[in-house]
């Protein structure tokens, strides 16, 4: 489904991903985790182009991605991400906010693409707040949109980069919720988090990351029981 | 006669004036505020333009070329004085032999003028969104072209609203300097007004009444505008479902 090869990336003072290898296989879901600064934001953002690899090249969907619009715009309507602050557009409400790409990126008609936000909104439990703006709702609120946002394009793969970090803890389970309800259904999904016990949960593969490298990358289970690294077994204990 | 006595009749004499010249100066400023919103888009969108490296030759030299001429001509509006804009653009167009009138003349300085200040106005209200709704938009499949006129121009747009109010009450005033090119505004009645009666300083406190007086109730409107578009929340709103 994607492909990463030999992929680097430098901002400039020093590789922050030294030659990633990755493939990422559909109906999986893969959690990165790692310190802070490992890369793990970066190596998301790479997936779609929204940062320009120095080197490597990422195969998506069949597709070898290039600075090209046409390009990324045709993949990028079928991988969708979440991001940690939302990034709701404020000026519009949710049900538009959900309707915007399926109208004018998949050219549906106004009907279809308001018909496809709603259901979207429905599978987070935000179709009671459809005429909220972003400003009048909680965090919680915000990030399920933001991810319904992502659903209303049926995309097939969804790259998720730590959707709870920015959540007061009494919102973090609801958003947790929406995402369990995902995978239940088989939705493909690339996953950055922090929250251990849920990547327990719903994890079938592990990545974690180190300084640029994927120092392992494991089913979850055989991770979470024994990790091979003296790193990975710090960083689990650290945040146990 | 006291002062005052001696101003109520140069107002009951030259009112008939004095209220064209109002006239026109209100005009020059609403339409050439609103002409200059709209060129100000024309030339903030130019300067918007995503250059992408995989992009063909002659598309990024248009995008660019154009993006340059933009900034220049923000450069020389804001740069200079519109008075002596005014000059050049009249006695520019009188040497080319195009003639068209004062009035035509002043509209098209004030909006060019507008123009590069508003389009300032703009480039700061989009620098101030969060880079993050682009990058949503972009990850959406949406071009850079359709994040810049779905999300990035309506949120910039709603927000200089009180700027645009200001551009409208800085024009009543600097629309003054027209008079020098021969337009009938306000200005120029009150010192066609001096010169015919002799009374100077009569005359120009006439006009600074009338200035004082539109400006504050402009100001009083303008609020009432703003007011009405923040509190109508829901009206905007369905504006912009009519986006969708
Ligand atoms: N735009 C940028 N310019 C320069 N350096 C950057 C940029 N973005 C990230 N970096 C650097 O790249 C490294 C990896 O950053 P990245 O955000 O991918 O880490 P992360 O694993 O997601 O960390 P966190 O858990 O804190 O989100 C860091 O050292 C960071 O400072
Ligand atoms: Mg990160």
């Amino acid at each position: 489904m994607i492909t990463v090869e030999n992929l680097v990336k430098d901002y400039g003072d020093g590789a922050v991903l030294k030659t990633i290898n990755l493939t990422f296989n559909p109906q999986e879901i893969t959690v990165i985790m790692g310190p802070s600064g490992s890369g793990k934001s970066t190596l998301l953002r790479c997936l779609n182009f929204l940062e320009v690899p120095t080197a490597g090249t990422v195969d998506v969907l069949g597709t070898r991605l290039k600075e090209d619009p046409k390009v990324l715009e045709s993949i990028r309507e079928r991988i969708a991400m979440v991001f940690q602050s939302f990034y709701l557009f404020d000026h519009l409400n949710a049900l538009d906010n959900c309707a915007l790409a399926p109208r004018h990126v998949l050219n549906l008609s106004k009907e279809e693409s308001h018909a496809r936000a709603n259901a979207a909104l429905q599978e987070v439990g935000m179709s009671e707040f459809i005429t909220r703006k972003p400003s009048q709702l909680s965090g919680g609120q915000k990030q399920r949109v933001a991810i319904a946002r992502a659903l209303a394009m049926n995309p097939e793969v969804i790259l998720f980069d730590e959707p709870t970090s920015a959540l007061d803890p009494e919102n973090v389970g609801e958003v947790l919720a929406t995402m369990s309800a995902l995978a239940k259904k088989h939705m493909s999904m690339i996953l950055v988090t922090h929250e251990m016990q849920f990547a327990k949960r719903i994890a079938d593969r592990i990545i974690f990351m180190d300084q640029g490298e994927v120092i392992e990358d494991r089913p979850a289970a055989a991770f979470f029981q024994s990790p091979n690294s003296d790193k990975a077994k710090r960083f689990l204990a650290h945040l146990a | 006669m006291s002062f005052l006595s001696r101003l109520w009749t140069l107002f009951v004499n030259g009112y008939p004036l004095l209220l064209e010249g109002l006239q026109s100066t209100l005009l020059l400023a609403f339409l050439g505020t609103i002409f200059g919103l709209f060129i100000a888009l024309i030339l903030i969108t130019v300067q918007s333009f995503h250059v992408m490296p995989g992009e063909p030759f002659i598309t990024r030299a248009i995008k660019h070329t154009s993006a340059r001429l933009s900034k220049m001509y923000v450069a020389f509006f804001r740069g200079t004085p519109m008075l002596v804009q005014a000059m050049v653009f009249y006695y520019g167009l009188n040497q080319m032999g195009v003639r068209i009138g004062f009035f035509a003349a002043g509209l098209i300085v004030v909006s060019l003028n507008t123009a590069a200040y508003l389009t300032e106005v703009l480039k700061a209200g989009l620098n101030s969104l969060d880079v993050g709704q682009t990058e949503a938009s972009l990850s959406l499949g949406m071009s850079h072209f359709q994040t810049y006129v779905r999300i990035l121009l309506p949120q910039a747009l709603k927000n200089m609203v009180p700027a645009i109010g200001n551009e409208l009450i800085v024009n009543i005033k600097d629309t003054a300097v027209l008079s020098v090119i021969g337009v009938g505004e306000l200005f120029y009645m009150g010192r066609a007004i001096a010169s015919t009666t002799y009374r100077y300083t009569e005359a120009f406190i006439l006009v600074s009444i009338i200035y004082l007086v539109t400006v504050l109730i402009a100001v009083e409107l303008l609020k009432r505008v703003a007011a009405a578009l923040g509190k109508e929340g829901p009206r905007l709103s369905s504006q912009s479902e009519g986006l969708v």
